[in-house]
């Protein structure tokens, strides 16, 4: 029932999102900002960036995810597991955190290859799983 | 009898006492028809002719007749017509006949049609949304408002209560909110019917409930009515909360006899309501007797030379309408105009428009051009129409409408 | 193919999803989230981008119909899906804290759809809530759109019938002003 409160107002998950986000930045230098958020675009914590910023970017990254899902379903590809958006100097990447109503969304300088980047993503994403899912056990 | 019964004019009872009302009300309905001046009664100061007390300060329209109420003790005013206290039927007739002569030497002059209720100015009126409170709620009610009725017809049904205190005194009056009941029409359903040959043709004993119902909306006081047919009470309105109850769905209850007659009266704005909330719209029952009445054409209130706008979209969804409505009230809630007008502009027939505009100004949702001089809308049918017509037209065969 | 982008727009839970798939001939798409603000609607999901249906009127007409998100943090969508707009359907659930500020919120963000094509306002989920009554909204608009005509109904979003009535509506208003329009450019 403690499950109930949501993610973004849950003083626990905000902690453990910033712990993630912390050790996300250490391991990767070309990270400008990152946030996560609700799957209704609330942000739960953010490095980097100001709050007016971050919030709107939790809000475009949940509908953006959205669209991703909405296309994905369309298809019949399953679910949308990334996204990325590449622009001249840089890139975005947003991932669900499995299982959770919560997705990350990341912002690299375009020093960093695709590649890396996504590999990092996924980890703090998983990350976030984990602490999330023992914290519920 | 051969003919269809009928009132020529409507008559106003301003500032006159619960009693003195019962008792000009049972008279008309007694003595007048068969005395050949029938009279329509209504809860309005609007009417061809008015009864005011000979005390009251009061000055009539120039269509008006005016009739002075003498009281005990007072003077006859020269010059006026007068009926004195105690009240006699004969009388009563008497002075009828005479304001009748009145109005007909009046009416021959123009040749118009002779009933008349004015249409206010619905800006001091409440719009009619549903179970609205009216402005009259709570405070006290005009001093001219009089137990109203739709008096018609010699064969009353039995009287209940003739001359008794005021019914909305009686901590009876929410079961029975109503008394003297006032028959339409005869009950000779198939003469009604015979002049158009159409059996579903609205009786025209729905013309005068039509006008009764305006006359009371127009007064904005809290009101109750009771719509009876064939001496069942199928029909209860309650104005204060703009709501009716039914019997039957609305168009059997119409296809449902002629005895119809309609029964009203004030209530005090506390009483408890006569319908079971939320009951329907009143908007609903408006809409259907208002499109229903006059036989298609223009209602007693309304001056064909006027013009009219919406001062608000019906709410369709709760109407039983027609595609075709939507587009007259997109006409007409865009310009003022008159009902060949917006047959013009909304592609229906002259009659449609008639009806639609009789059914909208009882709903209380129209306004009048006051810009007498304004240039007439002129309306030529979207070019596109050859071409299968614009989107509205292609939804509307889409989906089957 | 003549393209016709009617929106539906309106607060939190009044209905614009659930009103586009009563209306839509095609399986909608939905971009549906977990709703973790209970307090403002308590329901399960609540839309994030954008809902998409249609009705394919024939060959060359095609009316497309686009939901966007209440919630205000969303904004972002309105003005991408405001731009292609020809007409708005603005739902407003009477069961709001304080519905007419909701309707006067909207009017102020959607309110140039009446200059593109033309507004329909439908109260919903009056059955939850009676008051405030339909004429309070009309009064409301008319302060703050003064001179405009725009149709105000009750209205369920799950009943079809209900909003196809609206959508009609909204159709026939915008091509009568168009048609006054027309007619008075002739006569100057
Ligand atoms: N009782 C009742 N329920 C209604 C009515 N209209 C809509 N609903 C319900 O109200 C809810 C509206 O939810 P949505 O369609 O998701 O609302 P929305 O406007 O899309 O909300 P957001 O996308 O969160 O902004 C649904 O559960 C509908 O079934 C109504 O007139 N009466
Ligand atoms: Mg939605």
């Amino acid at each position: 029932m403690t499950e109930q409160v949501s993610a973004h107002k849950d003083p626990v998950v905000i902690a453990f999102a910033n712990e993630v986000l912390d050790g996300f930045s250490d391991v990767c230098r070309s990270l400008r900002y990152a946030t996560f958020l609700t799957d209704d675009g609330f942000e739960v914590a953010s490095i980097a960036g100001d709050e007016k910023q971050n919030r709107r970017v939790a809000s475009m990254a949940s509908s953006m995810q959205a669209l991703g899902d909405a296309v994905a379903k369309d298809l019949r590809i399953g679910g949308a597991e990334y996204i990325i958006i590449a622009a001249e100097t840089g890139y975005v990447i947003q991932m669900r955190v499995p299982e959770h109503a919560m997705v990350l969304a990341a912002h690299f300088d375009a020093a960093e290859t695709v590649g890396k980047a996504l590999s990092v993503v996924r980890l703090a994403a998983s990350n976030m799983r984990t602490l999330v899912r023992d914290k519920a056990a | 009898m051969g003919f269809v019964t009928k009132a020529r004019h409507s008559l106003g009872l301003v500032g006159l006492s619960p009693i003195e009302c019962a008792k000009i009300a049972t008279f008309i309905e007694s003595e007048a028809e068969d005395a050949g001046c029938p009279w329509l009664v209504l809860h309005s100061d609007s009417c061809d002719a008015l009864i005011v007390p000979s005390d009251v300060e009061f000055s009539a329209d120039p269509y008006q007749v005016l009739i002075r109420l003498v009281r005990f003790g007072n003077q006859p005013i020269d010059g006026e017509l007068c009926i004195t206290t105690p009240l006699s039927a004969a009388e009563l007739i008497n002075i009828l006949k005479k304001a009748q002569d009145n109005l007909s030497t009046r009416s021959r002059s123009n040749d118009v049609a002779p009933m008349k209720v004015k249409m206010e100015d619905w800006g001091a009126v409440p719009a009619n949304d549903r179970h609205h409170v009216p402005a009259g709620f709570g405070t006290p009610t005009p001093h001219h408002m009089t137990n109203g009725s739709a008096a018609l017809k010699t064969e009353a049904w039995p009287v209940t209560a003739d001359g008794s205190p005021h019914p909305a005194t009686q901590p009876s009056a929410m079961h029975a909110p109503v008394q003297q009941p006032h028959p339409v029409a005869p009950p000779q359903p198939v003469t009604a019917n015979a002049s158009h040959g159409d059996a579903h043709e609205f009786s025209a004993a729905w013309d005068q409930i039509a006008v009764a119902l305006y006359s009371i909306v127009q007064n904005s006081a809290p009101a109750v009515a009771e719509i009876r047919v064939e001496n069942l009470d199928m029909i209860r309105i309650d104005f204060r909360f703009r709501a009716y109850n039914s019997r039957i769905p609305l168009e059997q209850v119409a296809a449902n006899g002629s005895r119809i007659a309609i029964r009203s009266t004030l209530v005090e704005a506390f009483r408890p309501p006569i319908v079971n909330l939320p009951g329907e719209s009143l908007d609903k029952l408006f809409w259907f007797i208002g499109s229903q009445a006059f036989h298609g054409t223009g209602a007693p209130w309304l001056k064909p030379e006027d013009r009219y706008r919406l001062r608000r979209w019906p709410n369709f969804t709760e109407l039983n309408h027609a595609v075709a409505d939507m587009r007259a009230a997109a006409a007409i809630g865009n310009c003022f105009l008159n009902a060949a007008e917006l047959a013009s502009a909304a592609g229906i027939s002259v009659e449609s428009a008639t009806r639609t505009l009789n059914a909208y100004s009882l709903m209380g949702l129209l306004e009048i051009q006051t810009d007498k001089t304004a240039a007439p809308a002129t309306f030529k049918p979207p070019a596109q129409k050859e071409g299968g017509g614009g989107l509205f037209s292609k939804l509307r065969t889409k989906l089957g409408l | 193919m003549a393209e016709h982008v009617i929106l539906f727009a309106g607060p939190m839970g009044a209905g614009k999803t659930t009103a586009i798939e009563s209306l839509s001939e095609i399986e909608t798409i939905r971009t549906e989230a977990t709703n973790t603000d209970r307090e403002t609607a308590d329901k399960d999901t609540t839309t994030v981008a954008l809902d998409y249906g249609e009705i394919t009127v024939s060959d060359e007409d095609k009316v497309r119909l686009y939901g966007v998100p209440g919630q205000r943090r969303f904004n972002f969508m309105w003005t991408i899906l405001k731009e292609r707009a020809v007409g708005l359907i603005l739902l407003v659930n009477n069961d709001a804290a304080d519905p007419i500020e909701e309707l006067d919120a909207f009017l102020e963000e959607f309110g140039e759809l009446h200059e593109k094509g033309g507004i329909v306002v439908c109260v919903t989920r009056s059955d939850v809530a009676p008051t405030p009554y339909l004429d309070k909204y009309a009064e409301r608009i008319r302060e703050v759109m003064p001179g405009r005509m725009i149709p105000v109904f009750t209205a369920d979003a799950r009943n079809a019938d209900q909003m196809r009535t609206a959508l009609m509506s909204l159709i026939a208003n915008i091509e009568m002003t168009a048609m006054i329009a027309g007619n008075q450019e002739r006569a100057a």
